[in-house]
């Protein structure tokens, strides 16, 4: 299920979260998780096998790290538990990738496995994960109750499209979380905003990208090549931080507070910025439990390199079994490798505009890079960016003036500047009967899209 | 704001949306759209090999989507805020000036290889039976009225297509209406249905007709005659804008002593007029598509084989005063063999009538590869 989708707005969610209101506290994390189940195998019920067995691997594995044993024996178990969640993540995600690959280098004909991706599978391993490995570095104690572990594990708001919730950042809410109605306020606010991320922007700026995108590569002007890319570097912004929005407005709604996952990325002075603004807790997590195991910087410079580089081809192909999204990845390890080495240094005497530009104009391309699953298509699409199939034709000029206002409102979106405007009214004069109206006009003219727009992709069926 | 006005809106809004989901399920399949000229979704069986499969799951999105309340003026909202931020197109349909709508077909829609295959098979059956051939894509409604589109919408390269077909077809006759479509005055083509309409037909007949060897008739001979005043075509079923026109469809008048048959089943005539009591009038022309239409006007004459797409449907009744026999092959319903049809039957004429971007998409031609 999606968030976008109207059984998931009009069936699934209201009563999800109206009979968690009504339970009685002890009845509420059981209630969860069946709806969590429900939430996650409502478009392939087949995998909830499979989550149910990384539940029962994961949860033993915390009890048995908790059950003392050498520190051998631990490491053996808590290997034992990594490897699992990597293998499974591996086989569903990357087995294709890789005998492909292995095919075509070695002209070999060995079968593909065919799988269907699970739905969200790169989220929640992640998350497993984090709760395995801090188990055994002793910071979080053992999960005992199962039904709370795998409420945890398959919880729906941030199940398929993040953010990527730590086990130690809501271990005490997943036995104390008290109704609080004014943080279910907002979180009905943040809930509206976001579903108004995805589908009145992101995916009007998707159906504008889709069209540039089917073009032939090697006809696109200059002008179709970075409005297209523009449309997309946009697109995605909200469309992932309107689900971003969505996850943690749920959470407030269900008293969860979830950590942040995006602050202005677009905003950014440099690229090491941008991530520390982007996919926050996808960051944050390659951090934790890749690069600073790694030894981070404190092994030199020369180790340092070589850590961003294993966390950026990492972080890559976290986002897609493609080459490309190693390319990607790759990209990003130069930037910002430039950027620490010397780069960053002189961008810091410039005016933050430059680094801006530079941020902006950077990501953008990354986004050709991530878009850029077929090789040919990628090719075209970088010369088109350079202007070697001229510089503007109709056909950009067309889709560039029927996007121009949503593309401009969505530039501004993307700052803090609506956020900032709307403090300072509450600040001068709080108009609840106001605020409530505008969203419930807002949530109107979101239904409207869902309904008579057709046009809803999922972005992160790769992830 | 207060702890008590928080609960309240957060019920509020829980209630508000559990009614609107809840209602599109109780609410009774509601069959037909007319609006929208399709069949709504059906709620789904539910049995464990379907939730298994997820096949119910997806039916149920659809109905509870088609059944939602107020989908109209939801759907009409939608096109109002696409506007807003824009958009010229909607669905595949470009809003044109003067509530025009015209479909939106670019180069990316147009198959060339599959073209090129389609016309040598088209020149293939020409020389093989011997039988004159004329060929006449009918170009789209932005092709001729660029006009009427928005400023700088793409379109495919119509006269590309047409220098195909010149050189592709080596035993038949190609005929290129589009300038004398530009060149005429009046409605050519429905502003809320990708069709032509029977004034525009007529331009198409006078084209056509020489390169048949006929000697084209004078319009007022075939009593045209508008029979609506309210359609809303296939355009307008993309678009659902409230403020859509409706358009005017005339008919020629039907000539004395014909008979029509539909796939081997005697029709009215030439027209189906129960087809204007509908959504879909522009069915009113023979009743729609059918795999083999047969018309016997009673009177003297050659035989004619037109091999066509619905843009034709409009055409051939002009043609009946220059024929005894006229055969109408949708390829896309036709199951049989052309070769030996045109043997059969002793056709002394061919003609191929299709929406130009049809003819340069469509799979079926490829039927004729059967011989």
């Amino acid at each position: 299920m999606v968030f976008s989708d109207l059984v998931f707005l009009c069936l699934f969610m209201p009563v999800t979260v109206g009979v968690c209101y009504l339970l009685p506290k002890r009845w509420r994390n059981g209630w969860l998780l069946f709806a969590s189940l429900v939430f996650y195998g409502w478009g392939e019920p087949r995998y909830l096998l499979l989550m149910a067995a990384t539940i029962a691997a994961d949860y033993a594995a915390g009890r048995w790290l908790a059950s003392a044993g050498t520190p051998a024996h631990r490491r053996l178990v808590m290997t034992g538990a990594v490897a699992l969640n990597i293998g499974l993540l591996i086989y569903f995600k990357y087995a294709d990738l890789l005998i492909g690959t292995f095919n075509a280098l070695l002209k070999t004909g060995l079968p593909l496995v065919q799988v269907v991706l699970p739905v969200g599978i790169s989220f929640y391993t992640f998350q497993a994960l984090s709760y395995v490995i801090d188990v055994y570095r002793g910071t979080v104690e053992p999960q005992r109750d199962l039904v709370r572990f795998a409420m945890y594990v398959t919880l729906f708001p941030q199940l398929i499209a993040g953010p990527i919730v730590r086990y130690k950042d809501i271990q005490d809410q997943l036995d104390q979380r008290p109704i609080d109605w004014e943080a279910a306020y907002e979180g009905v606010q943040r809930f509206i905003v976001g579903l108004g991320k995805k589908v009145i922007v992101a995916n009007q700026l998707g159906l504008v990208y889709r069209q540039l995108a089917a073009l032939d590569p090697s006809q696109v002007t200059m002008a179709a090549a970075w409005w297209g890319a523009v449309c997309f570097a946009l697109q995605i912004y909200f469309d992932f931080s309107g689900y971003s929005d969505m996850a943690i407005g749920l959470g407030r709604m269900l008293g969860f507070t979830f950590p942040e996952n995006f602050r202005y990325p677009y905003t950014a002075v440099s690229v090491t910025d941008f991530w520390r603004r982007w996919h926050m807790t996808l960051s944050s997590w390659f951090k934790e439990y890749v690069y600073i195991p790694l030894g981070g910087s404190r092994r030199g410079r020369r180790r340092q390199v070589l850590n961003l580089l294993i966390v950026w081809a990492l972080t890559g192909l976290w986002h897609g079994a493609s080459w490309n999204f190693l390319l990607w990845g790759l990209y990003f390890f130069l930037l910002l490798t430039m950027e620490k080495l010397w780069f960053g240094r002189v961008l810091d005497t410039m005016p933050p505009a430059v680094g801006r530009l530079y941020t902006a104009v950077a990501v953008t391309v990354g986004w050709v890079i991530f878009n850029g699953t077929d090789m040919a298509w990628l090719t075209g699409w970088l010369a088109a960016l350079v202007g070697r199939h001229g510089l503007a034709d109709a056909t950009a000029l067309y889709h560039m003036y029927t996007s121009l206002p949503l593309v401009l409102a969505a530039g501004v979106g993307a700052t803090p500047l609506p956020h900032r405007i709307y403090e300072r009214l509450m600040e001068v004069r709080p108009m609840p009967s106001v605020v409530c109206a505008a969203g419930a006009l807002l949530l109107a003219a979101c239904l409207a899209l869902v309904v008579g727009g057709s046009y809803d992709p999922f972005l992160y069926f790769r992830f | 704001m207060k702890r008590q006005r928080c609960r309240r809106v957060v019920i509020i809004f829980l209630t508000v949306m559990a009614l609107a989901g809840g209602t599109a399920v109780a609410m009774p399949s509601r069959g037909f759209s007319a609006n929208e000229n399709r069949y709504l979704a059906v709620w789904p069986t539910l049995d464990a090999a379907s939730l298994w499969s997820g096949l119910f799951q997806k039916g149920m999105a659809a109905y509870v989507s088609d059944h939602f309340v107020l989908r109209d003026g939801l759907t009409a909202a939608a096109g109002a805020i696409q506007r807003a931020q824009g958009r010229r197109d909607i669905n595949g349909a470009y809003l044109g000036a003067d509530g025009w709508l015209l479909a939106a077909i670019t180069s990316q829609d147009i198959d060339t290889e599959l073209y090129g295959r389609s016309l040598a098979l088209l020149d293939r059956l020409a020389a093989d039976s011997g039988v004159p051939m004329v060929v006449m894509p009918v170009p789209d409604a932005g092709i001729v009225m660029k006009d009427e589109l928005p400023p700088l919408a793409p379109m495919y390269d119509a006269a590309a297509l047409y220098a195909t077909a010149r050189q592709v077809l080596t035993h038949a006759a190609i005929v290129d209406p589009t300038d004398a479509l530009r060149q005429a005055s009046g409605q050519r083509y429905y502003r809320t249905d990708h069709h032509w309409t029977s004034l525009g037909a007529y331009v198409g007949y006078r084209c056509l007709a020489p390169a048949l060897g006929l000697t084209a008739r004078p319009a007022d001979g075939f009593g045209f005659h508008m029979v609506t005043d309210a359609f809303r075509g296939s355009l307008y079923s993309k678009v659902l804008n409230p403020d859509a026109p409706y358009d005017d469809i005339s008919i020629a008048a039907q000539p004395a002593g014909l008979q029509v048959t539909a796939d081997g089943k005697p029709m009215d005539g030439l027209y189906d007029m129960t087809a204007l009591q509908g959504k879909d009038k522009y069915s009113v022309f023979l009743g729609g598509n059918h795999g083999r239409l047969d018309i016997d006007t009673g009177h003297g004459g050659p035989t004619l084989l037109v091999i066509k797409d619905s843009f034709a449907n409009c055409l051939v009744p002009l043609l009946t005063g220059d024929y005894a026999h006229i055969i109408m092959i949708d390829l896309r319903y036709y199951e049989g063999r052309i070769g030996s049809l045109v043997t059969e039957q002793h056709v002394d004429a061919i003609a191929v009538v299709y929406q130009l971007s049809n003819l340069a998409s469509d799979t079926s031609l490829m039927k004729l590869a059967l011989g």
